[in-house]
């Protein structure tokens, strides 16, 4: 490769990363959660990325690849021995809401993110694929590198999971603000 | 709730999620390191099992009669350790164990009578593979060397967890969320969250009894010492995936019990 080419490659990484990042900070946070291990998942996954990049040429492929790289970075990261500590146990995150919400809102967002951090990591990447990026189940199938029957069940057991948690914690919830 | 108020509520949850500038120059700058490495460590390799293969070759196989070439056991053995079944295969890198690692053991083992909280007791951590408080290095996701060291401490309420990290940042870094580390110091405001500014101008925040996003009851402590030493030590209810007792109900160290760790290490070198 010329340096010419090589300095073309860089510039269009440049402008792939500087478009994906927030994104990818999305996709990553729905994840795992945590707002410093997403910057830090993001980071992981673009670095990946550009050891590629001379063979990804087209930008929907580069998009779908990134969120393949970043997904295999969290399943990764998940299996580190310091992460053996993490207690999915669904208590509320001890941040406090924007003001700008209303209570409702995030009193939502608290349900849901404590309803979602239950999940089995491959239930919850199946659900976030499935409904907040909006693939197909032939694209999340080949994201996470399972057979599209796999992925349909685990959407549907994520779902029904999440529905069961959101249900449950929000009657908590619920009774802890009118006992 | 449909599928539509499912999609509705990640995408406000997603919306929460507030991404950092990226350095697209230090990410290809790192990029290229790794693959750099990758590449000499995959020649070193090969280099190595050319010679070994030489050197098999020129002797002879001395005891292939026995089944066995004399040099490749070991790292037969060493190879199987690092590939556990339950990996599927997979291997991981090997714990790093050097002049740092002992060092950094010399450092807590002088200062452990005065580290141990009254009444308490450090044991093995028994879903450690490593020996009790003794560091291991490993590369975190970032490329950054982190050494590790893990124990379990006890007293009449039960054993709870602790694990120290200690990383190296360039001198003069400013406290904050270290690369690869799954907590950045607290903030002011947060509960029970106390920041210090040490004698020696290390910079400290610590948070005890606290409850970060999907983690476990922690006691937290992140330390940025002038010299870039960046210490982070964890005081956790968590015991491991299977835990065989009852942990103590909240973590075993206050935040003093934490400060103290602040100024116990200093890791020398770049990394």
């Amino acid at each position: 490769m010329s340096l010419r080419e090589r300095s073309d490659d860089d510039e269009r990484f440049h402008v792939f990363a500087a478009r994906s990042t927030a994104p990818l900070t999305r996709l990553a946070y729905l994840l795992c959660g945590d707002q410093h291990l997403a910057n830090d998942l993001v980071q992981t996954c673009l670095i990946r990325v550009y050891q590629a990049w001379s063979r990804v040429r087209d930008k929907d492929t580069a998009d779908a690849y990134a969120r393949k790289v970043l997904l295999r970075c969290w399943l990764n990261e998940r299996r580190r021995p310091w992460r053996r500590s993490e207690s999915r146990d669904g208590v509320v995150p001890d941040q406090p809401a924007p003001d700008h919400d209303p209570v409702v809102v995030a009193h939502h967002k608290d349900v849901l993110r404590r309803a979602l951090a239950q999940l089995p990591p491959r239930q919850r990447a199946a659900v976030v694929l499935r409904y907040w990026s909006q693939h197909s189940v032939t694209e999340t199938a080949a994201i996470l590198r399972c057979s599209e029957g796999n992925v349909k069940s685990q959407s549907a057991r994520g779902l029904a999971a999440l529905r069961d948690s959101m249900a449950r914690l929000g009657a908590d919830a619920l009774e802890e603000l009118n006992p | 709730m449909n599928d539509y108020d499912v999609s509705a509520g990640l995408r406000q949850l997603a919306d929460d999620a507030q991404p950092a500038p990226i350095d697209t120059y230090d990410v290809i700058k790192k990029a290229k390191t790794r693959t750099r490495n990758r590449r000499a460590s995959a020649g070193a390799a090969f280099g190595t099992v050319a010679v070994v293969g030489a050197l098999a070759f020129t002797l002879g196989f001395p005891n292939a009669d026995k089944g066995n070439t004399g040099v490749g056991t070991p790292t037969s053995t060493s190879a199987n350790e690092n590939c556990p079944p339950e990996l599927g295969g997979k291997c991981i890198d090997p714990p790093v164990v050097n002049d740092q690692t002992a060092e950094l053991d010399s450092q807590l083992a002088s200062a452990l009578a005065s580290l141990t909280p009254a009444g308490f007791t450090f044991e093995k951590d028994p879903f450690s593979t490593g020996e009790m408080l003794k560091f291991t290095g490993a590369q975190n996701p970032s490329g950054t060397m982190v050494y590790t060291a893990t124990a379990w401490i006890r007293d009449s309420q039960g054993p709870s967890a602790v694990t120290i990290f200690v990383l190296k940042r360039p001198a003069g870094t400013p406290l904050g969320h270290a690369d690869g580390q799954y907590f950045g110091p607290c903030t002011a405001g947060e509960s029970n969250c106390e920041i210090r500014t040490l004698d020696d101008g290390t910079q400290a925040t610590a948070r005890e009894n606290a409850r970060p996003p999907a983690m476990q009851l922690a006691s937290t402590l992140t330390a940025q010492r002038p010299d870039g030493t960046y210490i982070q030590v964890i005081s956790s209810v968590g015991l491991g995936p299977v835990p065989s007792e009852t942990p103590r109900p909240i973590p075993a160290m206050t935040n003093a019990d934490l400060f103290k760790f602040a100024t116990v290490f200093t890791l020398e070198g770049g990394r």
